[in-house]
């Protein structure tokens, strides 16, 4: 059903921003009373009819006018007669200026709130791309708007979950600091993962047959750093099906950039030589190599270069059908109009995975494409590309910890230790026990934690949670005990994360009750979007400061820390990785609290690392606090006592895992 | 085959320009809180808090003047949009032209042609903040005394002797030993430096406000003492941004 679009949405994005943007110039030649209100009262018109209205946000508009008002007149020029007020000088004159600027001032604004309260970014887009010369600078800047209020959305949930007060406008102004150093080390990862993006979808032919051949490479992110890779030698021919191996920072995602061009056009440096699909990877630019191989980064989020679903496909696919097919063969075919931000997590994979089908390129690289998906997202991922690779034969390197999903296809495993290959051999003498205990792809069994649990410790009651007008938790009850280990489980974008960010006090509802005994921790899926400090000390004494912990107890918590996840105490976690990371964030998260959230904690992690993060688990249950793991895998959920599955914003199951 | 035997690192121009464009972000959504809560209350989108300016000043160092001037300019004149719909004229000058040029391009410039360290040759970045913060306070300590003399009316040039007693004294007690963990030279330079940018950005701020309507006398006082001591402050958290950020953005291929 069409909806009637009423305000500045009744104008075209253009005609929006040409009515805006004369408002904002002329309005300072209105210089007299009757005009001031005519304009005024057409800011009201032009707002009240509008579809949005932000009441928070149009409250700057009547305080703007009344000091501009009340300073006008009181600073009143002496010269035009009138009384004294304290030391002031009160005259009609003053009072006429003083009413004019401010009645016109609000009038401006409720017309520009307006706008912005009507205009999307798309469509912020729409308006401002005819300016051709201008035009990729308008989709670099929209999309870092993007990526930029994910990262201080992220930040401020991290720190208000760290225990940061953001109750009033001095606390937000001091809390702006801490945010502020925190977001340039943000912004230099997101011009890298965003260059990319720009680059990759730059529409290039393919060239070559998929061949691929490493020469000696040795790679570094820094010269302060050790080698990431020593001397790799590989050759691989075109339409083979690479599986490649190795533990938690043995270089796998790192020879996958390298193939792809990342290094060294965004990131790194590298010796040797790299020929990909006949191309130089040195001598040859990142757009030109985008278009014979693709490399598929594990923060999908990240690998956008669109605004919305419908752009960003649109980039890379030939045509508009191309296009919309792909988005079909991924199951999200109905969500072209959608913003990109609006996507869940899983979501998002699936169309950096329909993007990968809708192009042409003779090399796949595929960074840990699976691991956020659903167990029907795998399945229809593995579908499409089986599919795929019948229309379009073509090279594929993937590293991946769902091996069993992806054995049939593979021809040749490669294995890397410590930044060398150890291993290049054919699938059957691979995928052994032994083998795959040794890359730590098996993990052991674990029987369910069993501990008693205790009194209750935090609630949800009938919560509601709507994000950007639309609705995500449809009435969500759950309760947790001392001791006790819950496990959310459900289909991408069914709301796990926004309940569990609403528990922890980082989302407010709209309606219903959210309480907790005692502190919440919470790790993200994505941990290194909570890292707030530059070395892993200040990282883990960063909350036990909030708290006012005394200096020994501050000091005992950062060498456990420390001790757990075996860091330099002063490196920077900027510098880690991701596993690293998430262990950072883990142990960072457990200072005084009563309650843990696990978003996907096995995401990045080998089969040791989930192993030590179950064993914390593990103990802290046994000191009576309750844990919540939300995650798709299920041999996680089997160590739960409870299962929780949320779906379409509510509870459809809450219950013992043996009956699940 | 082209195989290189030493390690080699060739950025692409483009992770500079977005860079660039998403710094003008940060410094729009920092800024639009800032105009919000923070501005004038005569001249809108004269922040008397402007944290940007951190930011505008380690734009236009590490990015270079022009891209530096296109992020702080850029940003500001956003973060005016969105706060109160300035797009006019009084707004340019004071958003994208003072941002711009003067809080981003000029410490650029001034950075360039006296060849200064950004890192200030420093082991710890808190070492900048707590000189520049103590640089501060000793000129608004040679301030006040100067401001004294309205009181005492000492005749010229014994009006000269309290500041010149407060810098003297000032300097052992309230510099300390900054200079053992810094290249003082190239720190105090940059202080002039962050403290000439803000100087020449209040200037143009108070034009802008004259292009509004405002008497210049008027419009010198208000905003532009205000906008003069907020940018200065913030100004100095951009000095401590570029020793703790420099070096990794060098290495990133960002950074010149």
């Amino acid at each position: 059903m069409k909806t009637r679009k009423r305000g500045l949405s009744f104008l075209s994005p253009r005609v929006r921003l040409v009515v805006v943007f004369t408002s904002g110039c002329l309005y300072i030649f209105i210089n007299n009373i009757p005009g001031a209100i005519l304009f005024l009262l057409v800011g009201i018109v032009i707002y009240l009819v509008g579809e949005n209205r932000n009441w928070k946000l149009v409250l700057a508009a009547p305080i703007t006018g009344a000091m501009m008002f009340f300073y006008n007149v009181i600073f009143s020029a002496r010269g035009h007669g009138g009384w004294q007020w304290l030391v002031f000088t009160v005259n009609q004159a003053g009072f006429e200026r003083g009413l004019v600027m401010g009645t016109r001032i609000i009038g401006a604004m409720l017309i520009s709130f307006a706008w912005l309260l009507s205009t999307s970014l798309p469509e912020m887009y729409e308006g401002l791309s005819w300016i051709k010369p201008a035009e990729p600078w308008v989709l670099t800047i929209l999309r870092g708007v993007q990526i930029i209020k994910r990262e201080f959305v992220a930040l401020t949930q991290s720190l208000i979950i760290r225990g940061l007060k953001w109750d009033s406008p001095i606390a937000s102004i001091r809390n702006l600091i801490p945010l502020a150093m925190a977001i340039i080390p943000r912004v230099i990862d997101n011009t890298q993962k965003g260059a990319a993006a720009s680059l990759s979808h730059t529409r290039t032919k393919p060239e070559g047959n998929g061949d691929l051949i490493l020469n000696d490479v040795h790679v570094r992110y820094s010269p302060l750093l050790p080698d990431v890779l020593t001397g790799i030698n590989l050759r691989v021919d075109g339409g083979e099906f690479i599986y490649l191996a190795g533990r938690s920072g043995s270089g796998k995602t790192t020879l996958l950039r390298v193939v792809g061009g990342i290094i060294s056009s965004i990131m790194g440096e590298f010796m040797g030589s790299v020929t990909a699909s006949g191309m130089n990877t040195m001598n040859t630019s990142l757009a030109k190599l985008s278009g014979s191989v693709r490399y598929i980064s594990p923060d999908p989020f990240a690998s956008f270069h669109g605004l919305t679903v419908g752009q960003e496909i649109t980039f890379l696919a030939e045509n508009e059908i191309s296009a919309r097919r792909t988005l079909e063969i991924m199951g999200i075919g109905d969500l072209w109009e959608k913003e990109i931000t609006k996507l869940s997590g899983g979501q998002q994979v699936r169309l950096v995975l329909a993007g990968i089908l809708a192009s042409t390129a003779k090399i796949l690289l595929f960074d840990s494409p699976m691991q956020e998906l659903d167990p029907q997202g795998r399945q229809e991922f593995l579908s499409a590309l089986k599919d795929f690779l019948v229309q379009n034969p073509c090279t594929v390197i993937i590293a991946d910890p769902f091996w069993s999903e992806i054995k049939p296809f593979v021809t040749r495993v490669v294995t890397l230790e410590k930044g060398t290959i150890a291993q290049d051999v054919l699938p059957g003498e691979f995928f052994t026990e032994e083998m795959l205990s040794r890359y730590s792809l098996l993990r052991e069994f674990r029987p369910p934690m069993s501990v008693i649990p205790g009194e209750i410790i935090a609630k949800m009651d009938n919560v509601y949670v709507e994000l950007d007008g639309t609705a995500i938790l449809n009435g969500i009850s759950l309760d947790l005990r001392e001791g006790e280990l819950v496990v959310v489980m459900g289909p991408n974008g069914s709301g796990k994360t926004t309940a569990m960010l609403t528990l922890a006090g980082a989302i407010k509802p709209i309606k219903g009750n959210v309480k907790a005994r005692g502190g919440v921790g919470y790790v993200f899926q994505n941990a290194s979007l909570q890292t707030i400090s530059m070395t892993v000390n200040d990282e883990l004494s960063f909350s036990p400061k909030i708290q006012h912990w005394d200096s020994g107890r501050i000091e005992a918590f950062v060498t456990e820390g420390i001790d757990w996840t075996g860091l330099e105490p002063l490196s920077c976690p900027l510098d880690l990785h991701p596993s690293e990371v998430e262990m950072l964030a883990i142990s960072a998260s457990t200072a005084g609290i009563q309650v843990l959230i696990l978003d996907e904690p096995t995401i990045g992690l080998d089969a040791d690392g989930i192993a030590k993060v179950l064993d914390l688990v593990q103990a802290l249950i046994q000191k009576g606090i309750a844990v919540v793991i939300v995650t798709h895998d299920q041999q996680v959920a089997k160590t739960a006592s409870r299962v929780v599955i949320i779906n379409m914003g509510k509870i459809t199951y809450d219950g013992p895992v043996v009956n699940f | 085959m082209a195989s290189s035997k030493t390690y080699v690192a060739r950025r692409d121009p483009v992770l500079r320009y977005t860079f660039a464009g998403f710094l003008a972000v940060a410094i729009a959504a920092i800024g639009w809180v800032m105009i919000t809560v923070g501005s004038s209350p005569s001249v809108k989108g004269a922040s008397f808090i402007w944290l940007p300016a951190a930011l505008q000043l380690v734009a236009g160092i590490w990015l270079g003047p022009w891209l530096g001037a296109v992020a702080g300019g850029l940003g500001a004149y956003t973060a005016g949009i969105f706060a109160y719909g300035g797009w006019g004229i009084t707004d340019i000058i004071q958003n994208p032209i003072a941002g711009g040029f003067a809080n981003a391009m000029l410490p650029a410039l001034l950075f360039r042609m006296l060849r200064l360290d950004p890192t200030f040759g420093c082991k710890d970045p808190y070492d900048v903040l707590n000189g520049a913060v103590r640089v501060v306070v000793l000129a608004l300590a040679v301030m006040a005394a100067g401001l004294v003399n309205i009181v005492l009316a000492l005749p010229s040039p014994w009006g000269l002797a309290l500041p010149l007693i407060v810098l003297v004294v000032g300097v052992p007690v309230i510099l300390g030993n900054v200079g053992r963990n810094l290249n003082m030279d190239h720190f105090v330079l940059a202080v002039d430096i962050a403290v000439v940018a803000c100087g020449v950005s209040a200037l143009i701020g108070a034009f802008a406000a004259y292009v509004g309507g405002k008497p210049i006398e008027a419009a010198l006082i208000d905003p532009g003492v205000g906008w003069f001591v907020g940018d200065t402050v913030s100004a100095v958290l951009g000095l401590f941004l570029l020793p703790l950020y420099t070096l990794r953005l060098r290495q990133a291929g960002i950074a010149e």
